[in-house]
């Protein structure tokens, strides 16, 4: 696998909440490593405009607090005005990152809107929540729709800024665990991750755990080695989630909705999921 | 020796130059004698000087005075280094940051020593503060404190805002973000409502929502209300965990500084205070390099790289006194303004000064402080503001450092204002005496600032016991200065030249340093000459040098009197001429010029005109003299008839000022003989003041006089016939070249001590003067029986004259 192949494009659906704007900074990077397009999202959420139509709704502003009756030309207005921001910043990354990119606006339902831009080789970037969930911990609904829906990539962060070190990659021999691992290698640099080799009992730990050395070897990294054997993906999650304290890198399973786990990890998680 | 002269007898050559026998000089070299004294004939000034160095009252501060070279620098210095020695170090001084007031730098004054090891600890500290506070940081405590204070405020909000959110879904409203806010949405099965479907719903259902959304709306204001309460809470609650994690972090620092310092309560004080300033900026630290509240003026990145509220935990240390011992005694050079109170030094940073009490620069005053201070009183006057600034920190005994600007209050904004510190110094100032009268007159703060004078010789009488002195002042200069041992001849002419120097051979000059240059120049020339020890003929090649060095001018006078530009002669006799001398000084070479004066006499109503004095080249004391001279006629020749004579003066060829009375002697022979119509001898001149009752009188200069006609008339060839005439008081000052004193020995060349004018014309005539006899005459052809004979003359051509023309007599 050549490097500009191993993500078609990194997708950044934001909205300029703090969650995503973490999430545009760790897009930017990941794209600049692994040489692939930045492709901006901004949904101008049709419930918004529906609501500002009903006439009786109100805008409760967050800063002053005060009680203004929505309108919905104000809220086209608004709405225009917060994706002409989100592409100023997603220039100004994009740009000092020497990253291509894209931006596009998009009109209807956030998670359908963000979904249609999305495809099977792509990486999304995604804030664990949205403006939608003021002050709450956990996965927006949102983001839990779209990582639910698409079944692609994503790269899952929370407020505050991210960073790769100390990295823990699973590793269980499937396909998405390959294209993980070989995801880690390139994260990690000169950092050593660790590699959680799961498998049902012994001796296929052993030999993924060979195979899961050859494959970094290959790529120049060296790797410290833990084996979850005979246990259940439940377990393996929880696990997981608490050993780690860097970056997850999560091969997902076909179907599978990872979005309580991401819901409750405390650190960034990147999703893999196999491309066929 | 004056009293062994006969007046009108040519001196003997023993008396032209009282010579220093080296028989009497107890030692070969001076290499036998120990370095003794410095203090040659200063008995006085040392007195004074160790009586203001002595007294410890407000205002005894010393002015010593003198003229330049009589060595006051270095007593001065020499004694006050021997009390000093003695003394206690003083305190050591330092400024600190005034945490309260940080335009007003503290002042701390310690122990001597303790200023620099306070200085060594307080940069440990800085040092010591990032990896304490890092430690602190960083540690598994704080950071879970920390977060514990993060999740409640977080678990608060989400909680409320849970809350709100699970009361809204259960009656069907779903909380949206806006980009400036947030709404409340009505739902149906999990979708917002279209407002078509919103107004399919029944009356009573739409009204019920309303009202709900109402109810929501209200409480959802409230609670954006109470956030920004919650995170100040928060972040007062972090602040305080900041405070006392930080605190924890420096307490060992800070616990170890004050165990150290504890007998110090003004240290143990600021390290109190930088406690509470590191807990409050302690993020600072590890942040950028931003200043926080209340920084130093003008603070930002470190110029002089550092932070400059790191800075200010630093100790400018001004006076160190650790490595010294006893009371410092200092002598400032350049004693301007800042130089003496010190100064703040600014730094120019993005086109503006900055600047913090680092930059607090001591003054003379702080270095002397505790000790003595010694500076030149010309060169304080001569620096603006300095004379003043000096007063105002005596009398206030403060140092106050301010700028110029700030003592003449045209300054109005401050940069820094430092703490005063206490002044205990004792100011000795260096000066002529013409200044320290000027002072006493002019500034009346002076007598009370400076009530010792030190008065300093010029010189001191020559005794044995004092030519005793001097050789070993010599031996003490020659040993300091590692110079060649003067033998005794040396020694002996050594003293025969101080005598020179002060201008009369029963004084040797105190003035040192022109020993101490001939002593030099005398080593040179011994050296030149292969000498282990410098003889009597390396101190007369030294002296001869120095005058060859210095005698151009004269050179050139004497070569235009030979060429006859300059008219003055050396034989024959004139009437109404006769050769005065004068003396002049350019630069420390003195030397004598004889000059042409000459009289003109006529009938006239008794004015003696001083020609220089019409024109305004003669000063004061000449037209003095001259007027003397109209006395004395008077007196004599015209006690009962009218003076009728109109007579004129001159110093022929004389193009400069004429100043002095020396003259007056020369210039009343040459009246004498114009009125006698008696030629005076050439040959011959004069030098002397004349009083009214024809007495000759002292005058300054004396040997470099004689010298002057001396050299004329040797360069002409002397005849034996040649001399000078001088007032006998002024024998005892005769220390002559040793040519002058070889030729008055062969016979060639005489000086002719005279008592009054009649002596005086005796000599230049070869007449004698005469005394009145019995019937009131003189002796027929005496000089004084022509003058009056001439004057009576005179007086009746005048009276027919005026009886003539209706003029009254006089």
């Amino acid at each position: 696998m050549s490097e500009s192949e191993v993500f078609g494009r990194v997708l950044i659906a934001f909205d300029l909440s703090p969650h995503s704007l973490t999430a545009l900074e760790a897009a930017v990077e990941v794209a600049a490593l692994f040489d692939a397009e930045l492709l901006g999202v901004f949904v101008e959420d049709v419930d918004l405009l529906r609501l500002a139509d009903l006439g009786f709704a109100s805008e409760i502003r967050s800063f002053s607090a005060t009680i203004q009756p929505l309108d919905a030309e104000r809220m086209r207005l608004q709405l225009r005005a917060a994706a002409e921001r989100a592409r100023r910043t997603l220039a100004v990354s994009a740009e000092r990152a020497r990253v291509p990119w894209s931006f596009h606006v998009a009109r209807g339902p956030v998670a359908a809107a963000v979904m249609e831009k999305v495809g099977g080789r792509d990486l999304i970037s995604l804030g664990r929540l949205g403006w939608s969930a003021l002050g709450r911990a956990g996965l927006g609904r949102t983001a839990r729709m779209i990582l639910g829906a698409a079944q692609v990539s994503a790269l899952v962060l929370r407020q505050g800024g991210w960073a790769v070190a100390p990295l823990c990659a699973l590793y269980d021999g499937s396909k998405a665990a390959r294209r993980g691992l070989d995801v880690a290698a390139r994260l990690a640099r000169r950092e050593t991750p660790t590699v959680v080799v799961v498998a049902g009992d012994d001796r296929a730990a052993e030999r993924l755990e060979h195979e899961a050395a050859e494959l970094l070897r290959s790529r120049g990294v060296r790797a410290r080695f833990r084996r979850l054997v005979g246990v259940d993906r439940k377990t393996v999650l929880a696990a997981v989630r608490a050993g780690a304290p860097g970056l997850i890198v999560l091969p997902a399973e076909a179907g599978e909705d990872l979005g309580d786990f991401l819901a409750e990890a405390e650190t960034p998680v990147l999703v893999v999921r196999d491309v066929e | 020796m004056a009293h062994s002269v006969k007046a009108g007898e040519p001196l003997a050559a023993d008396e032209l130059y009282r010579s220093s026998s080296p028989d009497s000089i107890p030692f070969a070299t001076t290499a036998e004698l120990d370095a003794a004294t410095e203090f040659f004939g200063q008995g006085r000034a040392l007195d004074a000087v160790r009586f203001g160095i002595g007294i410890a009252r407000e205002g005894y501060n010393i002015f010593a005075l003198g003229p330049s070279g009589t060595g006051r620098h270095f007593l001065v210095e020499q004694v006050l280094r021997q009390r000093a020695g003695s003394g206690p170090a003083p305190q050591d001084q330092c400024y600190v940051h005034n945490f309260d007031e940080p335009h007003r730098p503290r002042s701390m004054r310690l122990p001597a020593g303790v200023a620099v090891r306070f200085r060594k600890d307080m940069e440990r500290l800085v040092e010591e503060l990032r990896p304490a506070l890092s430690a602190a940081l960083e540690s598994e405590e704080y950071r879970t404190r920390r977060q514990v204070i993060e999740e409640q405020i977080k678990e608060r909000q989400e909680k409320a805002f849970g809350e709100l959110e699970e009361r809204a879904k259960a009656q069907s409203f779903a909380l949206l973000r806006t980009p400036m806010g947030l709404v409340l949405a009505p739902l149906r099965e999990g979708e917002i409502l279209s407002p078509g479907e919103f107004q399919k719903l029944p009356e009573t259902e739409r009204r019920q929502k309303e009202e709900q959304l109402a109810l929501l709306q209200r409480d959802l204001q409230e609670l954006i209300r109470k956030v920004p309460q919650w995170e100040h809470e928060a972040r007062e609650r972090l602040r305080e965990l900041n405070r006392e994690i930080t605190g924890l972090a420096f307490s060992h620092l800070m616990r170890e500084l004050r165990e150290r310092y504890r007998e110090r309560a003004e240290i143990v004080a600021y390290l109190d205070a930088v406690e509470r300033d590191l807990v409050e900026n302690a993020r600072n630290l590890l942040a950028s390099d931003e200043p926080p509240a209340g920084a130093p003026h003008g603070a930002s990145a470190g110029v002089l790289g550092e932070p400059p509220w790191l800075r200010r935990y630093r100790v400018n240390v001004l006076v160190d006194h650790g490595a010294s011992s006893g009371a410092p005694v200092v002598y400032e050079a350049n004693p301007s303004c800042p130089n003496l109170i010190g100064r703040v030094e600014h730094l120019a940073q993005m086109g503006a000064l900055v600047t913090d009490f680092t930059l607090i620069k001591p003054g003379a005053l702080h270095r002397a402080n505790g000790g003595y201070l010694v500076l030149d009183a010309l060169r304080v006057l001569l620096e603006p503001f300095a004379w003043e600034a000096l007063k105002r920190a005596l009398q206030s005994r403060q140092l106050r450092i301010e700028s110029v600007g700030q003592l003449l209050s045209l300054v109005s904004t401050v940069s820094l204002e430092p703490e005063p510190v206490p002044l205990d110094v004792k100011v000795v100032l260096i000066g002529d005496r013409r200044l320290y009268y000027l002072l006493c007159e002019a500034d009346p703060d002076f007598s009370r600032l400076f009530k010792v004078a030190a008065d300093f010789e010029d010189d001191v009488e020559r005794t044995p016991e004092s030519e005793a002195d001097y050789a070993r002042l010599v031996a003490t200069l020659a040993c300091r200065e590692r110079l060649r041992p003067f033998d005794r001849g040396a020694v002996a002419r050594m003293i025969e030249q101080g005598s020179r120097a002060a201008g009369d051979a029963e004084k040797l000059s105190a003035r040192t340093q022109g020993i101490l240059d001939l002593l030099r120049e005398a080593d040179y020339w011994a050296g030149e000459a292969g000498r282990a020890a410098v003889t009597r003929e390396d101190v007369e090649h030294a002296i001869d040098a120095q005058i060859a060095r210095s005698d151009r001018v004269r050179g050139r006078l004497l070569e235009e009197v030979l060429r006859e530009t300059l008219l003055v002669d050396t034989d024959g006799g004139q009437i109404g001429q006769v050769n005065g001398l004068s003396v002049l000084q350019l630069g420390g070479f003195a030397f004598g010029h004889p000059s042409r004066i000459t009289a003109r006499v006529r009938p006239g109503k008794g004015e003696i005109v001083d020609i220089e004095r019409e024109v305004e080249l003669g000063g004061p004391i000449h037209s003095k003299g001259v007027l003397i001279l109209a006395g004395f006629i008077g007196g004599r020749y015209a006690r009962e008839r009218p003076l009728s004579l109109s007579a004129s003066l001159v110093f022929e060829q004389s193009y400069g000022g004429v100043e002095g009375d020396s003259a007056s002697a020369a210039e009343l022979f040459a009246l004498l003989s114009a009125i006698a119509e008696v030629p005076l001898r050439q040959s011959l001149a004069v030098t002397g003041s004349v009083n009214q009752h024809g007495r000759l009188q002292a005058i300054g200069g004396v040997n470099e006089k004689i010298e002057g006609f001396f050299d004329l008339c040797r360069a002409r060839g002397l005849t034996g016939a040649q001399g000078v005439l001088i007032p006998v008081a002024n024998v005892k000052h005769l220390m002559l070249r040793r040519d002058v004193v070889e030729a008055a020995r062969a016979g060639r060349f005489r000086v002719y001590p005279v008592e009054s004018v009649d002596g005086g014309m005796e000599i230049l005539t070869g007449l004698p003067a005469g005394e009145r006899d019995g019937g009131g005459g003189y002796p027929e052809g005496s000089i004084n029986s022509r003058v009056e004979s001439r004057l009576a003359r005179l007086a009746q051509i005048w009276s027919a004259q005026g009886e003539k023309s209706g003029r009254k007599a006089p």
